[in-house]
């Protein structure tokens, strides 16, 4: 908590630790919610790993910002990871794409267990909505990032090529539609709940 | 509440886009043809009755056509709002095709037959159209950069549409209007500068950050773009409608003055918005997260270098009024910046959008091809070769003095502007033939596998 607290403004700080970093993040949330972005990059024994970035611009707060922001968060680690696997590198391609797979299905889960059955209650369109053409969607990315993880664990950069550029169009289509209409709807739909989701959200 | 329209699966049906990408280079390949078979004479003078079939070719048959179906594609999915009666696309696309080949065959030979068929398919096409850009356009959920820009290439269809109807009415019945050159120019200007400029920027808003990772085209670009294009619109349309105004006051001094001068303040405003446009979308691509540069890029570089070079021509058709400036306008132009983009983006959206209805569903199935196998870069890139070897090759042949080969002893008379249009011909024919080709290919692997 102290280390976060000595960040400057804008400044990123990587968490490598043994265990669950939840009790970390629940200070966080407890005490600086607003002023932070938290990026789980991989999680699970036997180590734990997460960027924490003190925010330099002003947080508003709605799902769109926070969710939209998570999106050019795996953008960029894609063409991180895309980058290493162009330049012939498999074991950084591997570990890039590993942080970019995890990134992404954290944030289906943040969508699928975080809001979506609520916002299908909150809005009377279970089953038929627009959150199940986001699921069925999710569900084709999973295959995909399934044969990227594949692919790296194979050491094929060709094969991880190949299934992230099917990957990206997907991908930033899906991102356009969230960001252009879902989540717009979805902040309306939540007002003065807001606050209550993202700190569920960040948890994922 | 936007719950009335907020409805994520409106992606239209796979073989309305598909018609008219397809389509699309199959009329560049006919209209590389025609000009391998005639040669010179075909770009000897833009108002040339055989120039306006091959230039309608291109425009009409290519250009418009890739464009409609994007349109289709892209109302829906990327600015959110439902096309209205999407499956008339199909009939919009016929209409297209039967148009423009009758237009072409009328001009040719004369056929008021011909003519009289084209006038009734074009009109059905495009009036069809606009009537479904225009009630989509009424009810976007947001007004992005992006709508405004195709609202912009909406309202410049309109008038492209309407004059065009009159011109091809004209050769039908022999009638003419006073001030047709200005009509004419008013013509290009929203063809060219509307239609065509704002419908590739608007798009390009959503594309380029989309497929290469870049940031967004910040507010101001946008902005200026579209209302620098809007001043050279308007400056068109006042020229268009105070010709019979002030002849009908007898202020016929006015009319003088303005009617040659429209243009130096329409092209200025066009210059600027494809500077800032250009310096903009150079920045942003120099700075993406992706730094691999694809043949989609590649394309998308070529189509800017002839968009700047293309209005350098257009800027000397003005200081030397010589047919030949203008012919090379019009050819850079139409397949320089818009076939080298429409082009780029179908390598993008075809195998994509094959890829998504078919295999979408069990994409984690290791057997299940992707969309780079669909289409490869490789062959992407050697088409993208091909392409840029006709766009220069075009240029040449459009701008080579008649007299050319007499003063050169090098050449002789092997290489002469006769020779070189009908290479010109040749390779836009290859060129658009490869890219059909790598396109049905595309379509065709996916069914192929489906089975």
């Amino acid at each position: 908590m102290r280390a976060f607290d000595q960040l400057e403004k804008g400044q990123t700080v990587r968490i490598v630790v043994s265990e669950s970093p939840q009790k970390l993040l629940r200070q966080l949330v407890a005490a600086r919610w607003g002023t932070f972005d938290w990026a789980p990059l991989g999680g699970g024994p036997p180590s734990w790993l997460a960027d924490v970035r003190k925010r330099a611009e002003p947080w508003n707060g709605s799902l769109l910002e926070f969710l939209a922001e998570d999106h050019r968060r795996c953008d960029a680690l894609f063409a991180e990871a895309e980058a290493a696997a162009q330049g012939g590198d498999p074991k950084r391609a591997g570990a890039l794409s590993a942080m970019f797979t995890f990134g992404m299905r954290r944030h289906f889960s943040m969508e699928e267990e975080g809001f979506f059955s609520e916002f299908d209650a909150r809005t009377g369109m279970q089953g038929s909505g627009p959150t199940q053409v986001m699921r069925e969607e999710h569900a084709q990315m999973r295959g995909l990032l399934d044969r990227i993880d594949a692919a790296a664990a194979a050491a094929d950069l060709a094969g991880l090529l190949s299934a992230g550029e099917t990957l990206l169009i997907l991908m930033e289509q899906h991102n356009l539609k969230e960001e252009q209409m879902l989540y717009v709807f979805a902040d309306e739909v939540f007002q003065g709940v807001t606050d209550e989701i993202l700190k569920r959200l960040v948890m994922f | 509440m936007r719950s009335a329209g907020l409805r994520l699966d409106q992606a239209p049906p796979l073989d309305i886009p598909l018609r008219f990408l397809l389509t699309g280079p199959l009329f560049g390949a006919a209209a590389g043809i025609y000009l391998a078979a005639k040669g010179a004479v075909l770009l000897s003078s833009p108002f040339h009755p055989e120039t306006i079939a091959l230039a309608h070719l291109v425009a009409l048959g290519w250009i418009s056509m890739v464009m409609v179906g994007a349109l289709y594609q892209l109302l829906p999915v990327a600015v959110g709002v439902p096309v209205k009666g999407i499956r008339l696309g199909r009939w919009v696309h016929a209409g297209l095709v039967l148009g423009t080949a009758a237009l072409a065959v009328g001009l040719v030979w004369d056929s008021g037959v011909a003519l009289a068929l084209a006038i009734a398919s074009l009109a059905a096409a495009f009036g069809t159209v606009l009537v479904q850009l225009w009630l989509a356009l009424a009810s976007v959920p947001s007004v992005t950069p992006t709508v405004t820009s195709i609202r912009l290439a909406a309202v410049s269809l309109g008038a492209v549409f309407v004059l065009g109807l009159l011109f091809a009415g004209e050769h039908l019945i022999g009638w003419y209007p006073a001030q047709r050159a200005t009509l004419v120019g008013v013509h290009i200007l929203f063809a060219f500068g509307g239609w065509i400029g704002g419908l590739i920027t608007g798009v390009s808003y959503v594309v380029v950050p989309m497929f290469y990772l870049a940031a967004p085209f910040p507010g101001r670009t946008t902005r200026l773009v579209s209302m620098a294009l809007s001043v050279a619109l308007l400056v068109g349309l006042i020229a268009l409608i105070s010709g019979p105004l002030a002849q009908s006051a007898g202020a016929t001094f006015f009319w003088e003055a303005l009617a040659g001068r429209w243009m130096w303040i329409a092209l200025p405003a066009v210059a600027l918005a494809t500077a800032v446009y250009s310096g903009t979308w150079i920045r942003l691509v120099l700075r993406r997260r992706r730094k691999a540069a694809d043949a989609t890029l590649w394309l998308w570089r070529i189509g800017l270098a002839a968009v700047g070079a293309a209005l350098v021509l257009l800027g000397a058709s003005e200081l030397e009024p010589s047919s030949r400036w203008l012919v090379g306008f019009g050819a850079v132009y139409l397949v320089g910046f818009g076939g080298s983009i429409e082009l780029g983006m179908s390598y993008k959206i075809v195998p994509f959008l094959v890829w998504l209805h078919r295999f979408g569903r069990r994409a984690a199935d290791p057997t299940t091809p992707l969309v780079r196998d669909l289409l490869s870069d490789s062959a992407a890139r050697r088409q993208a070769l091909l392409h840029l070897s006709a766009v220069i090759l075009l240029g040449a042949a459009a701008l080579v003095p008649p007299e050319w080969p007499t003063r050169g002893r090098l050449t002789g008379n092997v290489l002469t502007p006769d020779v070189l249009a009908r290479c010109a011909g040749i390779t836009l024919a290859l060129s658009c033939g490869t890219a059909f080709l790598l396109l049905i290919r595309a379509t065709w692997r996916g069914r192929q596998v489906k089975d």
